[in-house]
């Protein structure tokens, strides 16, 4: 899984059913340290998270079947938990 | 599989209920030589590592492979401890 | 199913209950003619096929997992062939 910044809300009315009730944000990698890099991802929110929350996401083949039960789930990365707190020391 | 360091821990209340008492490591890329790479991974402990440990890493779809593991939401585990490593080239 | 050269071993004494017993090296991913291919990966090799400096063919993703009896292990890759020659 990849650390990543909640950075904006996507909306939409016309959507596949697999996506009926869900949230879908566009997260944007970042660093343990918060600094941002490489390019933006979209993902399905399940864990209740809000734009600006640093989160944790991921996503393989299966794992979205998994979670909501689907039986077809056209959808790969996922919002899995909300960082509350990152301690670590970096090596060089 | 690929080789990393643990360098810390992620701490997070609001997850996926399947995620309740797994521990969520962050882990630095290292290459095959032990140096670091730019690379971070959030991995779920399946083997009680800690931070400093030099660890071996699962990703995608076959991190769901371990008892700890199976169908949980994840994507990424580390599933063993490193001693050490040869390489003869 | 791709071709590597053993160049390495990996000891680890503690990991997951499925890959105890199971040896885990090194491998560079090569060519047929036996020319370098990409950044070198760790395998697993349930069967203990291999040492170092042998010709493996190996498996990636979903198959890898496959290489175990239980067909139930966290792994990427895995030795399923040790080669005697390519010809």
């Amino acid at each position: 899984m990849f650390l990543a910044k909640v950075k904006y809300r996507v909306t939409a009315t016309e959507k596949h059913p697999a996506y009926q009730e869900k949230r879908v944000f566009v997260v944007q990698p970042v660093k343990p340290d918060g600094s941002e890099f490489g390019s933006t991802w979209v993902a399905m929110d399940y864990v209740g998270c809000d734009v600006g929350d640093i989160v944790v996401c991921g996503g393989a083949p299966g794992v979205a079947k998994e979670v909501f039960k689907l039986e077809l789930a056209p959808i790969r990365t996922l919002i899995m938990a909300i960082v509350d707190e990152i301690d670590y020391r970096d090596i060089e | 599989m690929i080789f990393a360091k643990v360098v810390g821990s992620v701490v997070a209340t609001q997850k996926d209920e399947n995620l309740y008492g797994m521990k969520l490591l962050l882990c630095k890329e290292v290459d095959h030589h032990g140096r670091p790479l730019d690379t971070y991974h959030v991995a779920v402990d399946a083997v009680q590592a800690g931070e400093g440990d030099f660890v071996l890493l699962s990703y995608g779809s076959s991190a769901r492979m371990t008892e700890m593991t199976r169908n949980a939401p994840i994507d990424a585990v580390v599933m063993a401890i490193i001693d050490d490593v040869q390489i003869v080239e | 199913m791709k071709i590597g050269k053993v160049i390495g071993n990996v000891w680890a004494d503690r990991k997951v209950d499925s890959l105890r017993g199971c040896r885990l090296h090194v491998i560079q991913p090569m060519s047929a003619e036996g020319k370098e291919q990409g950044k070198p990966l760790v395998v697993a090799d349930p069967k203990n096929l291999a040492g170092v400096g042998d010709v493996v063919i190996y498996v990636t993703s979903t198959d890898a997992t496959q290489a175990f009896d239980s067909g139930f292990a966290p792994v990427n890759a895995s030795v399923v062939e040790l080669v005697d020659a390519i010809d």
